[in-house]
Parts: C-alpha cells; sequence; structure tokens
C-alpha cells in the first residue's frame, strides 16, 4: 500500500510540475531542428527547436513556462503521453532557453511580448532577493562556520557596477573578510544555483565568472585548506643552534610571508644535498641513516648534508615556529623517507609550493648558494595577481638577504634581457671565438684550482661547464657525467669528463678524464674506464640516464 | 677583481661623446651587468669573453681575467655567510 502511496504522490508532483504532451505533438517538436547553447557559465547543450519557439508562440507553452519561473525551479519538464501513459520526456533548462530565445531574429509581436514577460519575471533581482529575504544562509570554512543573510549578501554581489566593486574591495564585509564574504557567496551562489534558476543580466554572469575565478578576490586558500586537514606532519626537535642560524639576521617586522621566504632561503643557503645518498640511487645504509627522524635533533646547520625530505621537515618545523599550517606532498606517506616530498602551505590567500630541491644539481640548494632565481618556491594560486605579488615579495626578500651578504644581484630575466641587447650592440667581431680546446684547458685549469667539497664541487664543474660550451658543444663535443666510485670501504661522488674535437662520432678521438672532489681532474685511458664499468668500480647513479660517450647505456643521452 | 673591471668601464663611459651614442648604451648595460658581483657565473663564457674585449683586454688577457672572475675562490665566497 505504501509503495503505491509513493508512487501516487510522485505522479502528482510529476503531473503538476510537467507539461504534457500527446504523442504527434511530442514527436513533431522532438523532429525539429537542434539549437545549441553554450553559456557564459561554461554549460553546453542543446534543445529543440520546436520545443524553444512554441514557449513564446503556443499559449499552452508559454503558460507553463511562466508558472515554472515563477516557482523559481530551474528545469522545464516535458512529457510524452501515449495511451495514458507517459513513455518519454525531456528537460530543459530555464535559463538556457530564455538566452536561445533572445536569439530569434524574427519575433511576432504577441512572441516579442511574451518572451519580453518570461525574461521579467526571470530576470527579477527583486524576486531573487525577496525569495531569500529570510534565509540565514550557513557556510562552514575549516571550523568556522558562517552565517550571513543571504538576502544582504546577494544584494552585495549583484548591485550596481560602482557599488558592487566599492563593497567587494573591502577589507571587511557583513563582518566577515572579504576572502571568507567571496567564499561565501561563491557558495551561496553555486549551491542554490542562483544562474540556473534566474535568468539575470550578462554583466552579473561576468562578475560570478570573475569571482569564481578569483580575479576579483583571491580566496582559493580558503578551498585548499578545506582539502588539507588531513595533511602529514612530523614533530620533531630541532637544535637551538640550527634555530639561531637560520633565523639569524630575520627582520623581525617581517609578516609571515616574508618570514617563511627568508626561512626557505637561509636554509637553502645553509644545507647541502649528500652526495651519498645521490650516488647510491638513494638506497641503502646511506638511506637508513637519513630515514632515522630522531637525527634531525643534532643537525646544527654546520657541514651538514641532508635529503629532501629532510628538507621539507625541517622547514615544516620552522613554518610551524612561525604560526604557519603547512602540508607535506609525498607519494607513500605510510613511512618516512620513503619518497621525494615535497610540501605546501597557506599564509593569506597565497598557497606556497616549496620543493628545494626540484632537480639535484639545479635545485636551490645549489641556485640560493650562487645567487640564482630559486625554482622551489613557487606560488600556485591560479590568481595572476596574487602570482605577481608573491613574486614581488619573493624577490625583495631575496635581495634582502644578497645585500645582508655584500652581494649585489640582479636576477636572471634582468642578466638575459641586458645581455640580449648587448648581443645586438656588441661591436667586436670576436663574438666570444675561443677554440673548444682552450676552453677545455681553461675548464680543467679551474677544476684543478678547486678546493670545494662533494657535491658542491661537481656543481661548481657543472655550472662552469655550462658557462663556458655552447649546447652544440654539449651535443658533439663535451660530456661530463656524475657516477659513483666503489671505493671500499668507501663511495664517493666522482665525474667522468669526456672531451672530442672534432666530435663524438669519432669515437677514437674520445679524450676520458676523471675526477673526484678534492683531487685534480686526471686523463684515463678508454681501457681503464671500460676496466672501471665492468669490475663496476665506477657505476652510473640510478634514476638518472647520462651517458659517458662511447660507452652507451640503456637509456638516451642527455646533457647534464 | 671586478672592481677593476667597473673602473675600466666607467672610464670608457666617460669618454662617450654622447647619450646616444651606441657605445654609451653598450657600456651602460655593461656597468649594470657588472653591478652584480656574481654575474660572471650567470652569463656564458662567450658573452664574458666579449665584455672583457670591450673593455679592453687582449684576447690572451681575456682568458685570464675571466679564470679569475670564475675562480673556485669566487664560487666559495657566495657559500660564506
Amino acid at each position: 500500500m505504501e509503495d503505491r502511496k509513493e508512487y501516487e504522490l510522485d505522479l502528482d508532483d510529476v503531473i503538476e510540475n510537467s507539461l504534457i504532451l500527446d504523442f504527434s505533438e511530442y514527436v513533431e517538436c522532438e523532429n525539429s531542428a537542434t539549437k545549441k547553447y553554450n553559456s557564459m557559465l561554461g554549460e553546453k547543450g542543446s534543445i529543440k527547436d520546436g520545443f524553444l519557439r512554441r514557449f513564446i508562440s503556443n499559449q499552452k507553452f508559454f503558460d507553463y513556462c511562466l508558472y515554472i519561473i515563477e516557482k523559481r525551479e530551474k528545469e522545464l519538464s516535458i512529457i510524452c503521453q501515449i495511451n495514458g501513459d507517459f513513455s518519454c520526456g525531456v528537460q530543459i533548462n530555464v535559463s538556457a532557453a530564455l538566452g536561445l530565445l533572445e536569439k530569434y531574429k524574427y519575433l511576432s509581436e504577441v512572441e516579442e511580448q511574451r518572451l519580453n514577460m518570461l525574461k521579467n519575471k526571470a530576470s527579477s533581482i527583486k524576486s531573487l532577493l525577496e525569495d531569500y529575504k529570510d534565509v540565514e544562509y550557513v557556510v562552514r570554512i575549516k571550523e568556522k562556520e558562517i552565517k550571513l543573510n543571504a538576502k544582504d549578501a546577494l544584494t552585495i554581489f549583484f548591485s550596481n557596477d560602482s557599488i558592487a566593486e566599492k563593497n567587494l574591495n573591502s577589507e571587511y564585509i557583513l563582518g566577515v573578510s572579504k576572502y571568507e564574504f567571496a567564499y561565501f557567496i561563491n557558495k551561496l551562489i553555486q549551491q542554490e544555483k542562483i544562474f540556473q534558476r534566474y535568468y539575470l543580466d550578462e554583466k552579473f554572469v561576468y562578475r560570478y565568472n570573475a569571482l569564481k575565478h578569483y580575479r576579483i578576490v583571491d580566496f582559493q586558500s580558503l578551498e585548499v585548506l578545506e582539502v588539507s586537514e588531513e595533511s602529514i606532519k612530523y614533530d620533531i626537535e630541532i637544535s637551538q643552534e640550527l634555530k639561531k642560524n637560520i633565523l639569524k639576521g630575520m627582520n623581525p617586522n617581517y609578516n609571515k610571508l616574508e618570514k617563511s621566504i627568508y626561512i626557505y632561503i637561509r636554509l637553502c643557503k645553509t644545507f647541502s644535498y649528500d652526495p651519498l645518498f645521490y650516488i647510491n640511487g638513494q638506497r641503502g645504509k646511506v638511506a637508513e641513516y637519513h630515514e632515522n627522524i630522531d637525527r634531525l635533533k643534532t643537525i646544527t646547520g654546520k657541514e651538514d648534508s641532508i635529503v629532501c625530505y629532510e628538507f621539507n621537515t625541517i622547514y615544516g618545523k620552522f613554518l610551524d615556529l612561525i604560526g604557519v599550517k603547512y602540508y607535506i606532498n609525498v607519494r607513500d606517506s605510510s613511512r618516512y623517507g620513503r619518497n621525494h616530498a615535497n610540501l605546501s602551505y597557506i599564509i593569506d590567500e597565497y598557497i606556497v609550493w616549496a620543493d628545494a630541491m626540484v632537480s639535484i644539481m639545479g635545485g636551490d640548494l645549489i641556485n640560493a648558494k650562487i645567487n640564482y632565481d630559486l625554482n622551489g618556491l613557487k606560488c600556485i594560486n591560479k590568481s595572476k595577481s596574487t602570482k605577481s605579488k608573491f613574486n614581488r615579495t619573493l624577490e625583495k626578500i631575496y635581495k634582502h638577504i644578497i645585500r645582508k651578504e655584500s652581494i649585489s644581484g640582479n636576477s636572471e630575466f634582468e642578466i638575459s634581457t641586458l645581455l640580449s641587447i648587448y648581443r645586438k650592440l656588441c661591436s667586436n667581431k670576436n663574438n666570444g671565438k675561443v677554440s673548444f680546446a682552450r676552453k677545455a684547458e681553461l675548464l680543467i685549469e679551474e677544476i684543478n684550482n678547486s678546493n670545494l667539497k662533494d657535491i658542491d664541487a661537481v656543481g661548481y664543474l657543472i655550472k662552469l661547464s655550462r658557462n663556458l660550451f655552447s649546447e652544440k658543444e654539449f651535443k658533439n663535443n663535451y660530456s661530463c657525467v656524475v657516477m659513483k666510485e666503489n671505493d671500499k670501504p668507501k663511495e664517493k661522488v666522482c665525474v667522468i669528463i669526456t672531451t672530442n674535437e672534432v666530435g663524438f662520432e669519432k669515437k677514437k678521438a674520445n679524450v676520458y678524464m676523471y675526477y673526484t672532489p678534492g683531487s685534480k681532474i686526471k686523463q684515463i685511458s678508454e681501457n681503464e674506464l671500460e676496466i672501471m664499468l665492468k669490475k663496476k668500480k665506477l657505476e652510473y647513479i640510478d634514476k638518472t640516464n647520462y651517458q659517458i660517450p662511447g660507452f652507451p647505456r640503456l637509456a638516451n643521452k642527455r646533457r647534464n | 677583481m671586478i672592481e677593476e673591471l667597473r673602473l675600466k668601464n666607467d672610464f670608457l663611459i666617460s669618454k662617450c661623446e654622447s647619450k646616444a651614442d651606441t657605445n654609451y648604451i653598450r657600456y651602460g648595460i655593461i656597468k649594470k651587468l657588472l653591478s652584480d658581483d656574481k654575474c660572471f657565473f650567470k652569463i656564458s663564457f662567450e658573452d664574458a669573453y666579449n665584455i672583457l674585449i670591450d673593455l679592453g683586454y687582449s684576447e690572451n688577457d681575456a682568458i685570464d681575467v675571466y679564470k679569475k672572475l670564475v675562480s673556485p675562490e669566487e664560487f666559495s665566497k657566495v657559500n660564506e655567510e
């Protein structure tokens, strides 16, 4: 009995809210041409012309449409009846239908009147506000509950351009921050399907699009915050000495964002990547050593070698100290130190992504030491304005640090712009014409004079190589491959340099050289190199696919 | 070392007759580049070499000067506090 009752209720509802057509009329409409629409809110669809036109040409259709609009429903429902049974039907979005009807070029007087009447009924801001006048709408932003009168909020958003602009740019709106208000109104419009249920002026659609793409107020960080509650965190202790080292010279008047940037750069300038971890393919005893989270409390910032997840954990601890929420991004969070990790944090409207080891040789642990542009601290907001505000802050703090070190610096962008003008104006005809052999000689002399240690020494070699040799020379005449040397009981990092004045295709002309930090570059024969490789005294580093010219490896050759 | 280059460049700027002189603009760019103590770590050897030749060094001297500018000592400086 109850089932039957439910069925009857549904049926009543269908009859009340649908337009029922007989088979022939329904089929006639169904067989008409299709009108496609692509709304400014990004919704796509199509409506059969037969149904559409009838909303203004046919009294029965018009009355039904008006009834649905007055009820603030968003869908028109048309059902086909055959022998007393409902067989099929279509649903038509009210706003889409009105949008398409507006595009008809030739309308009769009656049709025009009806269309205007439908639009007026649908587009009345007054009726929208009337519908929400007593509604206290609640939106949750993490632990905070925002409860506002929906009519008040909608009035602000749907006011005239100048008033809306002024209001939406105020720091506080209806007692909440402008970010919270933007989040609230976006949720309200989305959840209540305002634009689907009310046919609103195009300018409001533009305004809403600007709002949801964070162009009015960037509230994206509030949305990210929603999904970050379950983030991984490691509760660790760090030494007072490390705190002192890193925070030394930090302006106490910096805001949180500036502090977070300052700490990141100072950490990058302080720590070096562990060469043993690198050459062992991030496995073995050295990996176990780093996986011991307790060791972090012994780190002081003086000659400490670290790896990516340790950097994150330490940076996270510093973020905690300055009261910044963060979350670690790692593929497998079940065990500390299993995978590459980076972290993200949120300060006000900024969503920041930090990864000091985007690559070992080209990451910020090296970039920061030679005052290069950083590539591991980025604002990941969609809003261009937020990104550029962040970049300006990053540049400012970086410059503060560089100035403190008494080293003034130009950004890489400035340098490349200056150089491109310089090259055009260059008067001398030399055009940097120094033979390949002379450049190779120069490299060897410089490296042999180097007292740098481990990865820093290798980083210097690579940096100098990149400055000295052109892309073409890297392809045909010069190669340096960082490798692991098993010099039992120790393992160390070394580099095999190959030069060939005539080009690598002439293998016999290859000159092989061996370099390990702390010693001088020495030439070795092809035979010696082959034996070292065969006996596994020298090994390629896992996870890299560089190769020594003349000693093919499975993967493709890449510039180091 | 970089101080010496700055002085040479300032001298060459002072010798330019007008601000519209191409040399004036070129030396101005060099001045801006040299304002960065670490600029020689940021530019290619070719560009560095051309700048040194522009500043009046001979081809041989240019290489010697370049070596000093990108020496390990210079590289280490940036690691120092």
